[in-house]
């Protein structure tokens, strides 16, 4: 990031190369539209780049990074609230259901059509579950689970307290157990 | 148990479960789950409930998202250069209209100067070049009475008159 500061479009290129599939996968949980989610990862990196100039390196690159990402999850939701237009579909072709890709992966590696019913119903269920949790919740348990962020981390992402997001992530991690709570000794 | 307390310890096994806790926090969950089944079951569900989260497929950007994504840079950094310039004939056009008024207000001046100059000169010579009627004015009185002074006729005539005292005797006789 240093490097695109001082105005290296290479190492800008090279910052939107290893962090694009950690954004995308973070938006597309949460928006549960692909493109919606490359829409909005786009803004991400476009933010970045309108502020480089202004970076200091205090926090780490990623907690900077999944901080516009989270205001910006933020302001889309908000707007969506207030035109009352949530069109996502769950049932997109997407992320959280299989895509051709992964279809694809999974006939070569053999899965049996049982198996692949059962991992896709356990997706779905899983999907819900998470489904269920509120925003910053969600936020949150994506953050820790999928991007390996601390508590204090993910705070300063989030502008919360470390005790505020310690209360937050037990509470999802409750609701998710109460959700998945016949699935998870099957 | 009361509420608060029940989140109070759900907070502090979560935390343990994510390496979130100090040496003796850890030290206290360990020894609850060697003792209660209780919190041994419940830890071990909350586990495998996060473990479930890893069935959820990863999703990944598009192959032409990177491409896509600096072109879009590109593209607003050449629109902020096009403004840019832009701006910058702008402000050429304001200092070339900037540099007509400059060139107008100097050529006003020019003939304001002139102006004043022809104003001054013509009140100067019009006060070196006598008129016609003044010459008139400053002899009026002898003009008025010039018929009184032809029927003198002569200026020794007159000495003689003011010698032989007519003049005293005539003033003398008015005054009475």
């Amino acid at each position: 990031m240093l490097r695109a500061k001082e105005g290296d479009e290479g190492a800008f290129t090279e910052l939107v190369a290893a962090y694009q599939d950690r954004i995308v996968g973070i938006f597309c949980h949460l928006l549960r539209n692909q493109e919606a989610a490359e829409d909005l990862a786009q803004e991400v990196f476009l933010r970045i780049y309108r502020s480089r100039a202004k970076y200091e390196p205090k926090a780490k690159f990623s907690t900077w990074l999944f901080r516009i990402a989270n205001n910006l999850a933020s302001n889309l939701r908000r707007n969506k609230g207030r035109r009352k237009e949530v069109n996502l579909n769950p049932h997109d072709t997407g992320p959280l259901g299989i895509r051709p890709e992964e279809q694809l992966l999974m006939e070569k590696s053999g899965l049996m059509p049982a198996r692949q019913a059962g991992l896709k119903e356990t997706q779905a269920v899983v999907r819900q579950a998470l489904e269920t949790l509120n925003e910053r919740q969600q936020m949150a348990v994506l953050l820790h689970k999928f991007e390996g962020m601390s508590y204090a981390d993910i705070g300063i992402a989030m502008k919360l307290s470390e005790a505020a997001v310690k209360s937050l992530l037990s509470r999802a991690r409750e609701n998710l157990r109460v959700q998945l709570e016949k699935h998870i000794n099957g | 148990m009361k509420k608060e307390q029940k989140e109070q310890e759900l907070e502090k096994l979560v935390a343990y479960l994510d390496g979130e806790v100090s040496e003796q926090e850890a030290i206290e969950v360990e020894q609850s789950l060697s003792r209660d089944e209780e919190v041994r079951v419940r830890v071990d569900s909350l586990e495998r409930t996060w473990q479930l989260l890893d069935r959820l497929p990863i999703a990944k950007a598009s192959e032409e998202f990177t491409n896509n994504t600096l072109s879009t840079i590109k593209t607003i950094q050449l629109e902020a250069q096009a403004l840019e310039d832009q701006n910058r004939s702008g402000f050429s056009m304001s200092k070339k209209t900037q540099e007509q008024l400059r060139k107008a207000t100097v050529a006003g001046g020019w003939i304001i100067g002139l102006a004043c100059s022809i104003f001054f000169g013509y009140m100067i010579t019009n006060q070196w070049v006598p008129e016609e009627s003044e010459p008139l004015l400053s002899e009026l009185s002898f003009i008025e009475n010039l018929d009184t002074y032809s029927e003198v006729q002569s200026l020794e005539f007159l000495e003689e008159l003011q010698h032989s005292g007519t003049f005293n005797e005539t003033a003398q006789q008015k005054s009475r």
